[in-house]
């Protein structure tokens, strides 16, 4: 009898070990588990407005759409000179019998302002190159820095133009220097800029783009951007083609579809496109090689 | 020795009760909002007030404007402006949230650019940009440049709960 109940005893002593390892288990395993869930919780929703200034991207801004005394006519002749009166200008470029497609422009260039750089992201031309800078104008071709570079200085376009090469080139500048006090600087500056490229993309076909258009509101409203300023600078630039021996395209006849202005329907400020009609801007560019 | 088994099976009830709790309170802590970018974009789009016309971003053009790797993002949607404003729209869901992390950072350095692009050209732009709605959570970041950030908050709020 007693040797029955020493074994009874024995086999509850067991019972009651392998309880307390099973206990102990369990409970270093749920304490892990608990700090393992601590250390790795979510972020919560972070309001962080305070942003480092950094920079990266191929833009940067320029000034914006110049006033009349604009400081950067200062380092040009005081009296106005006098405009070439040499030649005609060259006819814009005849429409072409077949469109384009979007890889005609993979060896293009594309130099221009905040409406360029709507027609860059509006458009799907991805292996075109865009130097863009928001108020770009003819002198800070030369001298704004707004062409990143992968360390985060920056270039200007005349200097990032020499880094690849390109067959054609395509300029839209001049709405932002319809405030300068003189035209005749715009143009020659324009013209320096044409040489630019030449000397760097010899063999490359340039296009000089007509200014778009604004809207009638915003002509009728503006004091220097107006329609028949716009088209007055378009002249000259015709003239100036001719001259340097540039291709000109009118693309402001694929825009200025309310009697020359830009439609109410196109832009939402008077001077951006819309994609719409940045679509419409890139069917004429295709029409016209 | 009757007290001592007793106890012993309390302590190994009272482990067991806890292991259940942490493995159920681990299933609810591990949960994560899913998102669908173009949805969430578009939502945005709806709710928040805006001066300009929003277009979607061309997918080839994203890098253009957000510097990310390819490999720390899964999906994005962009609404952009028509150049006259800063306003703009981005839903990006990273790879991961540590790539999430790296995504947040390529938004504030669009917006600081956005900054210098806008400072001398529209500086009234600036008020928007100094007031950005930009979310970080789990592996979606949210942004959203309007005049309304309020809204915009609003919005994110209601689409990560």
């Amino acid at each position: 009898m007693d040797y029955g109940h020493a074994r009874s005893r024995r086999r509850r002593r067991r019972r009651q070990k392998i309880l307390l390892f099973a206990g102990a288990l369990l409970t270093v395993v749920a304490v892990g588990l608990t700090l393992t869930l601590l250390l790795r919780q979510p972020e919560a929703p972070d309001r962080d407005t305070s942003l480092p200034a950094t920079g990266t991207t191929t833009v940067e801004s320029s000034s914006d759409t110049t006033t009349a005394a604009d400081t950067t006519n200062t380092t040009a002749a005081e009296t106005e000179p006098s405009v070439s009166e040499s030649t005609s200008p060259s006819e814009p470029t005849a429409p072409t019998e077949t469109r384009v497609p979007d890889d005609f422009f993979n060896d293009a260039a594309f130099i221009g302002d905040s409406r360029t750089e709507g027609l860059m992201l509006y458009t799907n031309l991805g292996n075109a190159t865009f130097y863009t800078a928001k108020g770009l104008t003819v002198e800070q071709f030369f001298s704004k820095e707004v062409v990143k570079r992968g360390d985060d200085s920056a270039m200007t376009i005349s200097d990032a133009l020499g880094e690849a090469s390109f067959r054609k080139v395509y300029i839209m500048l001049g709405l932002n220097e319809l405030g300068w006090s003189y035209e005749s600087v715009f143009v020659e500056k324009y013209a320096q800029l044409i040489d630019r490229v030449r000397e760097l993309q010899p063999e490359a076909i340039i296009y000089i783009q007509s200014v778009l258009p604004v809207s009638r509101q915003k002509s009728d409203s503006h004091e220097y951007l107006t329609n028949s300023k716009i088209d007055h600078y378009n002249a000259l630039l015709q003239q100036l083609a001719e001259e340097k021996g540039a291709r000109y395209l009118a693309v402001n006849e694929s825009v200025g579809l309310d009697g020359g202005a830009l439609p109410s329907d196109a832009t939402s400020d008077g001077i951006h496109l819309n994609k719409t009609y940045c679509l419409k801007w890139l069917d004429y560019l295709k029409t016209h090689t | 020795m009757k007290k001592t088994g007793a106890v012993t099976r309390r302590l190994a009830l009272l482990a067991a009760c806890l292991l259940l709790a942490v493995l159920s309170l681990s299933g609810c802590g591990q949960k994560e909002t899913e998102l669908n970018v173009q949805e969430a974009a578009s939502k945005l789009l709806e709710t928040v007030t805006f001066q300009d016309t929003l277009t979607l971003l061309p997918e080839t053009r994203f890098t253009t404007l957000y510097n990310v790797e390819e490999a720390d993002l899964k999906a994005q949607a962009v609404y952009i402006s028509s150049g006259a404003t800063a306003e703009e729209i981005a839903v990006m869901e990273a790879a991961d949230a540590d790539a999430a992390k790296r995504v947040k950072a390529a938004a504030e350095r669009r917006i600081a650019e956005q900054k210098e692009g806008f400072e001398d050209y529209v500086p009234a732009e600036l008020t928007k940009l100094n007031n950005p709605v930009l979310e970080l959570s789990g592996r979606y970041v949210l942004l959203c440049i309007c005049d309304q950030p309020e809204q915009a908050r609003d919005t994110i709020k209601k689409l990560l709960a």
